[in-house]
């Protein structure tokens, strides 16, 4: 994937550099239809956010967005995502796409933390990401796809998506998670597909301290019942974990993440509970899992 | 030669075809000695979780599993490692080893497919080791590679090198290798659910359609559908690992 910006329809590139004894975000360039805010300083801690922006609130048919990441040797970013990914339908069959590059270098941390996909009727997306750690960096990746939105108010009726992530580690795959969805073919809301639920959230973690033991003692702690909704951790091939959560609600599937990604946060860094997303369903889904 | 060898050798010319085929007929048997019975690729959760109790749910698991996670992952792996082999581009096989293994975000399901995939090797090169085939010599740079963990090993790749040691095409080893697997989740579906042993013939015989018609899909896909999934079948894999009671490892 080149760094090419004439060629796509949406373009973000952002870098973290740490200098004076901090992380700044040195680079913030975007364009097209693309948007990146201001740093953030949350309120209790120094770690600045990004906020990924899509202009008019969505990707529209066909369109094709480049999403650029790196975090250099002992940074702590965030990026996150002001709002769903929204793909609005494709109703002349063409796809929309998008690619995401991501390098971690080592000693750096990045939470890169998107909200999830929500594909219109008739959309057809096509979701490519990148991730490469170096060893001794360390990422919470968090992504999800959802039931969608249609006009008619019915579940899965876009027309198919294919997210492809590729995590490497020290130069070698990790995790190559592929996930195909595709509602003319299946009935979605069956066994094996989302069986009734209507999202399905992960959260990918990579770092050093990530082994066995780890695993289970984060099990142990997720070892309590999410009202609508099951979940499995498992330790991935190198000092990684996945967690996948499917789910009735999107709020209530990522709480499940971010208790667990609180959990982590405090355990590798001693930092506090991540106050990013203040709104009221995700609040309230916290609260319900005795999180807030 | 004795006369009698010579009568043998000459026998086995004449039924070169259907000798072929009693030694396809061992590799896919249930009874094939290499430790799938000891895996349920994710049933065994739906069956604690009481959503796989009985043959129609059974079944509805199956082909559902079938069509997505296998189709993407073992069945394509078997079509792209033949045409490797066709190829002669023997470094690609490592590299659907390495995809298709590290697509399983279940630590289960890879520990799983490593261990049935030696027992696989161990065994072709234990018949076939006589053999001064390409394919024995790529199996014994397979099991060496898993002993030195340059490659994981699955039982696919090791049963498409024994399908192109048979000169089988692609169909024949696609819809073999189905079977090969399905036979033994329905003996596992029996033994565990359980079923009756004329439930399981059922199933099994109803099923052959699905097979050919994943076989014709596969033709279609490339590389990069290699290790797709879909949600329930793979979170059914990961929430294994929590199981309490079980009759299965993965």
């Amino acid at each position: 994937m080149k760094t090419d910006k004439s060629s796509c329809d949406g373009y973000t590139e952002i870098e973290f550099t740490y200098r004076n004894g901090r992380t700044v975000a040195s680079k913030r360039i975007s364009g097209g239809q693309s948007k990146v805010s201001a740093p953030l300083r949350l309120n209790d801690e120094a770690t600045p956010a990004l906020f990924l922006i899509t202009m008019g609130g969505g990707f529209v048919e066909g369109e094709h967005y480049k999403t650029f990441i790196t975090s250099h040797e002992k940074t702590h970013g965030i990026v996150a995502s002001q709002a769903p990914t929204y793909v609005y339908k494709c109703n002349d069959g063409k796809t929309t796409v998008q690619d995401v590059k991501v390098q971690v270098d080592k000693d750096a941390v990045l939470e890169y933390l998107p909200d999830d996909v929500i594909p219109y009727g008739n959309a057809k997306y096509r979701q490519t990401t990148q991730i490469d750690v170096e060893k001794g960096g360390s990422l919470f990746y968090t992504d999800g796809i959802t039931a969608g939105w249609s006009m008619n108010h019915k579940d899965f009726q876009y027309r198919y998506v294919h997210m492809l992530s590729r995590i490497t580690y020290g130069g070698q795959l990790l995790f190559n998670d592929n996930l195909i969805l595709d509602p003319h073919a299946f009935e979605m809301a069956e066994l094996g597909l989302f069986e009734g639920y209507r999202n399905y959230t992960s959260l990918v973690v990579v770092d050093e301290r990530v082994n066995a033991k780890f695993v289970k003692e984060l099990q142990d702690f997720n070892n309590i019942a999410f009202p609508g909704a099951i979940m499995g951790i498992s330790l991935l091939e190198g000092p990684a974990l996945v967690v996948r959560v499917l789910g009735e609600s999107l709020s209530g599937n990522k709480a499940i993440l971010y208790r667990s990604i609180n959990w982590m946060r405090a355990k590798f860094w001693g930092l506090p509970r991540l106050n990013l997303r203040k709104d009221a369903a995700f609040v309230n889904a916290l609260k319900a899992i005795g999180e807030a | 030669m004795s006369s009698k060898e010579g009568r043998t050798a000459k026998k086995k010319e004449e039924y070169k075809e259907i000798d072929r085929n009693l030694e396809i007929f061992q590799v896919c048997d249930s009874t094939f000695p290499i430790g799938t019975f000891n895996h349920s690729y994710g049933m065994e959760t739906y069956l604690r979780d009481g959503l796989v109790h009985d043959a129609s749910s059974f079944e509805k698991w199956l082909s559902i599993y079938l069509e997505t996670q296998f189709k993407w992952g073992e069945g394509l792996a078997v079509k792209l490692t033949m045409e490797a082999l066709d190829k002669g581009e023997y470094e690609k096989i490592w590299q659907i080893d390495r995809i298709l293994t590290l697509s399983a975000a279940a630590l289960e399901t890879r520990k799983g497919a490593s261990l049935i995939a030696v027992q696989m090797i161990d065994l072709l090169i234990r018949l076939y080791g006589a053999m001064e085939t390409k394919e024995v010599e790529i199996l014994r740079e397979y099991r060496i590679r898993i002993k030195e963990e340059k490659s994981f090993g699955n039982q696919a790749i090791a049963f498409a090198l024994f399908m192109h040691m048979q000169r089988s095409d692609f169909r024949q080893s696609v819809c073999y290798y189905s079977y090969s697997i399905v036979t033994t989740m329905v003996q596992n579906a029996v033994r565990a659910i359980p079923l009756g042993q004329k439930a399981g013939q059922d199933i099994l015989h109803a099923i052959f359609g699905d097979i050919i018609e994943l076989s014709s899909e596969i033709e279609g896909l490339d590389e990069s559908y290699l290790g797709a999934s879909v949600p329930g079948v793979e979170l059914a894999q990961i929430r294994h690992e929590t199981t309490v009671f079980r009759l299965f490892m993965s």
